[in-house]
């Protein structure tokens, strides 16, 4: 009898280890980024945007939004109807050197694991800023962006989470007060936002 | 229990019934029917077609207040729900137009390198 239960014992805990070895890579794979490190900026910025949109959150507003006779509307909706989450942390700083490199090597250390991949990246050593953009790409397809825009004043993490239609995200351009154009034109001038927007 | 012929025969042998077997029997016809007649009342009673008018209209009252506050409360849950949902769609929006203003600004920067042309970007994308 102890030995039927000696070879059940060890058939749950060989289960249990290939379970957690499973666990392990779709960890890895997620494309959500861990921003809590960020926080304690909040008390040192002038301005904070802290957006932090769950997939319940999205798919209720993404319901809402298409209940609405608006064209733009419907493809704001159409846009965030398959995302898991999108998480904006954005800091102004009225001078410099409020947030070290340890801040953002928190976040740029996340952005190297595996299914991460850097499309985009300026660095100026003249104006002490770093930016860059990743992509994590599943199958062909995009199923997570992190912006990360580090400037002298300036620090702002993007994570969208999901499956993103990057052509939708640049349809968008000119309305809702988001950009005309993405890429290769001048940047326009910042528009405080509504929700989580917080001037010090 | 063995029994013989004799015990059986005494067993059904006939019997006179007890002088006031007829009144008791009576009596009890005449009870049956006063005890319906108080159940009845009883009934009657607590019908509420004789409760007083207050008290009446007081537990019609009750009925319809339970009734509003049932549905004031759907009124508010549906409320909240829309603001939140309404909250869930500017913060969306918010995060979107910082995503494309960022993309924007990197896009811009980039395009500055030699390295990095839009046009290559584009096609990475």
């Amino acid at each position: 009898m102890k030995f039927i239960f000696a070879i059940k014992r060890g058939r749950i805990a060989l289960l249990a280890a290939v379970m957690a070895l499973l666990a392990v890579p779709g960890y890895a794979q997620s494309a959500r980024l861990e921003l809590k490190n960020l926080e304690k900026l909040s008390s040192k910025a002038s301005e904070v945007t802290d957006v932090t949109l769950d997939g319940d959150l999205l798919q209720m507003a993404a319901k809402f939004t298409a209940k609405s006779d608006d064209k733009d509307a419907h493809e704001v909706s159409d846009l965030i109807k398959g995302l898991a989450g999108i998480y904006v942390k954005s800091f102004e700083f009225d001078k410099p050197n409020q947030y070290t490199q340890a801040d953002v090597e928190g976040i740029r250390s996340q952005l190297a694991a595996p299914g991460w991949t850097r499309i985009v990246q300026s660095t100026s050593k003249r104006d002490a800023e770093t930016n860059e953009i990743y992509l994590m790409k599943k199958e062909g397809k995009i199923v997570g962006v992190a912006i990360l825009v580090a400037e002298p004043q300036e620090l702002t993490v993007v994570n969208i989470v999901g499956p993103i239609d990057m052509d939708k995200l640049g349809e968008l351009g000119g309305k809702f007060g988001v950009p005309a154009q993405i890429a290769g034109q001048p940047a326009h001038n910042k528009k405080s936002g509504e929700a989580g927007h917080e001037k010090k | 229990m063995p029994f013989s012929e004799d015990d059986l025969r005494a067993a059904l042998r006939r019997k006179e019934p007890s002088a006031d077997f007829t009144a008791k029997v009576m009596a009890r016809l005449g009870e049956q029917p006063a005890q319906k007649g108080r159940g009845m009342r009883e009934m009657k009673e607590f019908s509420l077609l004789r409760w007083p008018v207050m008290l009446r209209w007081a537990v019609a009252g009750a009925v319809a207040a339970v009734f509003l506050l049932g549905l004031g409360l759907q009124q508010y849950q549906r409320r909240q729900q829309q603001a939140r949902a309404e909250q869930a769609r500017r913060q969306t929006i918010l995060a979107l137009q910082i995503t494309a203003q960022k993309m924007d600004h990197v896009f811009h920067r980039a395009s500055r390198t030699p390295v990095q042309s839009p046009a290559n970007i584009k096609e990475q994308l």
